[in-house]
């Protein structure tokens, strides 16, 4: 078994209504931020697990994603491996 | 004696008022059940998610309450004959246990609304409210943020709009405050508003009578 680090990233899915980023955006324009054309917000989640392999560890933090991490309704997920 | 169980959770807040609207109706006989209890098939006739915050809606409202021992049982629950309701909290719970299709987001105008609201009955939802009930306006407070409910396409095959608001208050779909739908020999409602806040004569608001009332009638 080897250590493994995953960053999970759950956002809301296209066209799903997101007053927090919205707010956000309007804010940092009115900080003058003139180029500024969209803001998205996501959760990130740091997590570290033992796996046989690196497509082991993948597959459960897909597995957390889907179960937990995010609301597939209308969140998506992306598993990424740093270590 | 119809026997009605309110699922706690730590964060639970309308748990208290939940149980009195009950226990004042006659015919009913209402108990907490903890939810790290297993929920057992027939142990109940009527199970209702009170409102509140539980687990102090970490991660999303009603997402590590749906794990628990109490939900994880509930589908058989209800398939078997029980009727589910669940309110404010209790309704994000039933949405992220995916007992009810769509989803809850903030509201769309990005604040807390605690307020008395106008509610028109929209559809049938056994036995909460029956077919003479549509139509019917009921005031009922609500009191959340994130009430802001969301579908693709709304299948009647599937689920009913039972509630709507009569008036936008946060952004929901098709001003819809509350879904109903049958599961198995059971049932499932779900809804923002508060109708055991509107249940006793010292506060004077009484509409959530309806529920408790109809559920007596149809249940005995």
């Amino acid at each position: 078994m080897m250590k493994f680090q995953l960053r999970i990233r759950v956002g809301f899915k296209e066209g799903i209504l997101d007053p927090q980023a919205e707010a956000i955006g309007s804010s940092l324009k009115r900080l003058n931020f003139k180029t500024l054309e969209s803001v998205h917000v996501q959760k990130l989640f740091l997590v570290t697990l033992t796996a046989e392999s690196e497509a082991q560890a993948v597959s459960l933090g897909r597995e957390m994603a889907q179960k937990l991490l995010a609301n597939v309704v209308m969140e998506n997920y992306e598993v990424e491996v740093l270590k | 004696m119809i026997r009605a169980g309110v699922i706690r959770f730590p964060g639970s807040n309308c748990d208290q008022d939940t149980l009195r609207a009950l226990q004042n109706q006659n015919g009913i006989s209402a108990s907490f059940h903890w939810h790290e209890d297993e929920l057992k098939v027939g142990q109940y006739d009527l199970i209702v998610i009170p409102g509140g915050f539980s687990f102090g809606d970490y991660l999303r409202a009603g997402a590590i309450a749906k794990q628990s021992p109490a939900i994880m049982g509930l589908s058989d629950a209800i398939e078997a004959g029980a009727h589910c309701l669940g309110l404010c909290n209790g309704f994000q719970i039933l949405l992220e246990a995916r007992l009810l299709p769509g989803y809850l987001t903030v509201n769309s105008h990005l604040k807390f609304v605690s307020r008395v609201v106008e509610l028109k009955v929209s559809g049938e939802a056994f036995p909460w409210f029956c077919p003479r009930d549509h139509g019917k306006i009921l005031r009922f407070p609500v009191a959340h943020k994130f009430g802001n409910y969301q579908i693709q396409k709304i299948d009647v095959s599937e689920v009913k709009p039972a509630l709507t608001y009569l008036e936008d208050i946060n952004g929901s779909h098709q001003n819809i405050a509350g879904v109903y739908r049958k599961h198995g020999k059971g049932s499932i409602l779900g809804m923002m508003p508060h109708p055991e806040r509107a249940s006793f004569e010292d506060l004077k608001l009484m509409d959530g009578q309806l529920l408790w009332k109809n559920a007596v009638e149809n249940l005995k």
